[in-house]
């Protein structure tokens, strides 16, 4: 009777403490999945910003470089397609197709200002506008703080994916369908293009 | 009214609610094997055959044997290892910092940025002026969306990993000075040390709770397997009476663990309203919350199903009024407003009288607070002679008399430059602000150490640092030090490799001169401090380890004998003030003999402080009171003195004590 009653009580303490790991691991995933999507939520807010300012840019340089419609209208459009992203990345962050989208979109608007700066150069009217100087000034700040809680992200969305594929607790994860989600790496092609036309 | 004695409180009651939590397992062992020795025989039919052969009446005495030495083992094997587990799994958790609590209450976590809501930004300054206040580093604040009640409450194991939790509703509803009230009272409870006694009793009521739990499944999972045999021998039967065991012991013991719990909490209630009255010095606030919830419809009951675990971290009754009011975490509303404001409980009617006011805590507390606050206003006339013998009369006392009000904090907090301030308020800007306190006021190391901030937080860094120094080289040391603190809350928003890139970079700021000075000593090891605290960088505390003074007792000597020095007086008098304050602590103080100055190095004292930090609670905190009673043995406090308090008190985790009127 004492030998039955061993082995089930040792039965009892090992499915007890798998069950408790089992728990905790779970909980820890959520945690994990809660505190990117809160990171997320830090890019957005610059982000916002990002997009807010730049209709004002395009106003500011209509005035002086009317002849240049075409480069101002692709920002403002770019804008608007990284605005619809952003909106449609913060329901779901981490998706890696929204993630993918989001991050083209901003590359697109990061390229696309980048094309207008560079037409800029030819006006030093505009370039010398206080209204102009302090906008840019503005919109270069809100892109390191971009950069910085994208850091923030992406070091929360690692964290996450490791726990979600290092082995025990990947059984959990694959069980209760924690999905992988994506860093946010915006490529910007204008970034690198700068350098060169400095002369 | 001060938080040693406090805390000494606290610790008191630890030891009770340990020696009650004690005999309450042994009595669930007790219970386990009684029913124990009651199922067993049933459980072996064999057993049973052989004595229905012998004889029926042997039998019948034979079915329950009292004595089976081999069932204690297994009663407490099993007793034990199943509170033990419930109990340190959830100790685990909780040991995450209070931002895993926060976040298990439903709490988010908010910030001037992504709320503009002008509530919001009232809760972060309030939060904030409390925190220069009493001296800890500002926590994250995180409110509860969810909960239209009035509650808040305080979590984490320490002053750097605590958090404050508002409910929504008394973000909405409270006006400035109640909800000033509150926080108050919440951060008594981190002064107070309760915070690691509460999280104690959450895992120990957890274990309890999990053998009932345990015994339900027990039952449901027999009734589910043996619905297919009707063996009548079927082990299930078994089972099913070893579950209805389990949930019959687990529900009897959380039903003391709950009494106990209850009675404890009440206690640390009253207290925290007193310490907060005594922060605010504003009765009014806290009594008028108070009030608040009582004609509020749903009070401070708190939806989440997690507070029922947490009840006793919160402000006010998260379990709606208890019909017993032995399972009550919180004193009765009235009761409370009574103590804090006879005024207003007179005011409301009802059946608080005013012949029960003199037995209140706070009266008495208040009466005595500022009994002291005149003798340390006449401190400054005291006779030399007189000075030095009653140092040791009024030692004790002299830090119960620095309270500084939270007006003059928020003064405190107006002086400085408004930029400054909101920058200190973002993880983007507050890296610039620390990189920036810790800048030479040489030019050329200035210029090697923009490299450093280059090197490791970027080229928009090194503009932006330039910026924030501009505003820190205005401030005064002291100020500096309190930056620290306002920054603590972006600092611990950061992630884990901007965190550690930050540690990096302090660390290569502080090398750059090639030589330590006190204040950069005190920045670095606070903000290490701090930073290992954060929930991602999984550094241990090596806390508790060493139990007895003798290993420490270099340790001890060494950083006691620098805080002496520190007092700028001549060697003799810091000598005799170190064998006062030894002796008054430590039971063999006169073993400890002071350092010469010439011999103490910052590199020795540091290292001093790191090993004291493995020491336990008890003597960390002795160690803590010996330093103040040095600091206060001249009434004055030297900046010396506060960058050495500051650095040992966050080195051993514990919030910075108030120290005697400072003197530049």
């Amino acid at each position: 009777m004492l030998i039955s009653l061993g082995i089930i009580i040792f039965l009892g303490a090992v499915s007890l403490i798998i069950l408790f790991w089992g728990i905790a691991t779970y909980n820890k995933l959520v945690t994990l999945r809660n505190r990117y999507e809160n990171a997320f939520s830090q890019i957005n807010v610059q982000l916002k910003r990002r997009h807010d300012l730049i209709p004002n840019l395009v106003e500011t340089a209509k005035a002086y470089m009317s002849h240049e419609r075409a480069t101002l209208e692709a920002v403002t459009q770019a804008r608007n397609l990284a605005t619809q992203a952003g909106t449609a990345a913060a329901g779901k962050p981490g998706d890696p197709a929204l993630m993918s989208a989001l991050a083209g979109a901003e590359g697109q608007l990061g390229a696309a200002l980048g094309r207008m700066m560079l037409v800029a150069e030819a006006y030093p009217d505009l370039k010398a506008n206080q209204n102009m100087m302090s906008l840019q000034e503005e919109l270069s700040s809100t892109e390191n703080k971009v950069s910085f809680s994208r850091q923030a992200f992406n070091d929360a969305v690692m964290a996450y994916n490791v726990q979600r594929e290092i082995f025990p607790s990947s059984l959990i994860a694959g069980g209760f369908g924690f999905q992988a989600a994506e860093l946010f790496e915006i490529e910007n092609p204008g970034e690198k293009e700068v350098p060169q036309v400095k002369f | 009214m001060d938080f040693f004695t406090h805390q000494q409180q606290a610790r008191r009651q630890s030891a009770l609610l340990v020696a009650l939590f004690s005999s309450a397992v042994l009595a669930i062992v007790a219970a386990t094997y009684f029913s124990l020795c009651v199922i067993s025989p049933v459980a072996s039919p064999a057993e049973s055959e052989f004595h229905n052969r012998t004889g029926q009446t042997i039998a019948r005495d034979a079915r329950i044997r009292w004595w089976q030495p081999e069932l204690i083992y297994i009663a407490t094997g099993i007793s034990v290892f199943i509170i033990g587990l419930g109990s340190l799994y959830k100790i685990a958790q909780l040991r995450g910092g209070g931002s895993v609590v926060a976040t298990a209450l439903g709490g988010t976590l908010v910030s001037e940025d992504l709320d503009p809501d002008p509530h919001i930004k009232q809760l972060l300054n309030i939060v904030e002026e409390m925190s220069l206040a009493s001296g800890i580093a500002v926590p994250p604040v995180f409110v509860m969306r969810n909960e239209s009640s009035i509650n808040a409450f305080a979590a984490g194991d320490t002053p750097n990993n605590a958090v404050i939790g508002v409910s929504q509703g008394a973000v909405d509803s409270l006006s400035r000075d109640e909800l000033q009230g509150v926080i108050a009272h919440e951060y008594s409870h981190i002064l107070n040390g309760d915070m690691r006694t509460n999280i104690r009793m959450m895992g120990v009521l957890h274990g309890i709770l999990l053998i009932a739990i345990i015994g339900f499944y027990l039952i449901r999972f027999a009734a589910y397997a043996g619905s297919g045999s009707r063996n009548k021998n079927n082990p299930t039967v078994y089972l099913i009476m070893l579950g209805a065991a389990a949930v019959v012991i687990g529900s009897v013991g959380l039903f003391f663990a709950r009494i106990i719990k209850a009675s404890l909490s009440r206690q640390r209630e009253f207290l925290a309203d007193a310490s907060a009255v005594q922060f605010t010095r504003n009765p009014d606030g806290i009594a008028n919350a108070l009030n608040k919830i009582r004609v509020n419809a749903i009070g401070s009951r708190i939806k989440n199903p997690e507070a029922e675990v947490a009840s006793h971290l919160f402000f006010g009754n998260a379990r709606g009024a208890s019909f017993f009011s032995l399972f009550s975490t919180h004193p009765p509303l009235e009761e409370r407003i009574r103590r804090i404001s006879p005024i207003l409980a007179g005011k409301l009617g009802g059946k608080s009288g005013p012949q029960t006011i003199p037995t209140g805590i706070l009266r008495e507390d208040v009466a005595r607070v500022s009994s002291l606050h005149r003798e340390s206003g006449n401190s400054a006339r005291l006779d030399a002679d007189k000075r030095s013998e009653p140092v040791v009369a009024s030692g004790r006392e002299l830090h119960l008399a620095p309270l500084r009000t939270s007006a003059v904090e928020r003064l405190a907090l107006d002086s400085f430059d408004s930029l400054l301030i909101s920058a200190a308020h973002h993880g983007y800007t507050a890296r610039f602000i620390v990189a920036a306190i810790l800048f030479s006021t040489d030019g050329s190391i200035r210029k090697q150490q923009l490299e450093l901030v280059e090197k490791y937080l970027g080229t928009a860094a090194k503009n932006e640092t330039l910026q924030q120094h501009e505003r820190v080289s205005k401030c005064s040391r002291l100020q500096r030090m309190q930056l620290l603190d306002i920054c603590h809350a972006s600092l611990m928003s950061l992630s884990i490799s901007q965190v550690k890139a930050m540690q990096r970079l302090c660390s290569a700021l502080v090398a750059a001169d090639g030589q330590i000075e006190l204040f950069e000593f005190m920045v670095e090891r606070v903000l290490t401090y701090r930073m290992n605290e954060h929930s991602d960088l999984q550094i241990h505390r090596r806390g508790g380890t060493y139990k007895s003074y003798r290993t420490s007792k270099e340790a001890i000597g060494t950083v006691l004998s620098a805080i002496a020095h520190a007092s700028g007086l001549s060697s003799e008098i810091c000598e005799a003030n170190f064998n006062v304050a030894m002796r008054q602590y430590f039971p063999n103080g006169r073993e400890y003999k002071i350092l010469g100055r010439s011999a103490l190095t910052l590199h020795q004292v540091g290292a001093a402080m790191d090993q004291l930090a493995g020491t336990s609670l008890l003597i960390k905190e002795k160690i803590i009171d010996s330093a103040i009673l040095l600091v206060g043995s001249d009434q004055k406090t030297t900046m010396q003195e506060m960058e050495l308090i500051r650095a040992l008190s966050a080195t051993l985790a514990l919030p910075t004590p108030a120290v005697p009127e400072f003197v530049t």
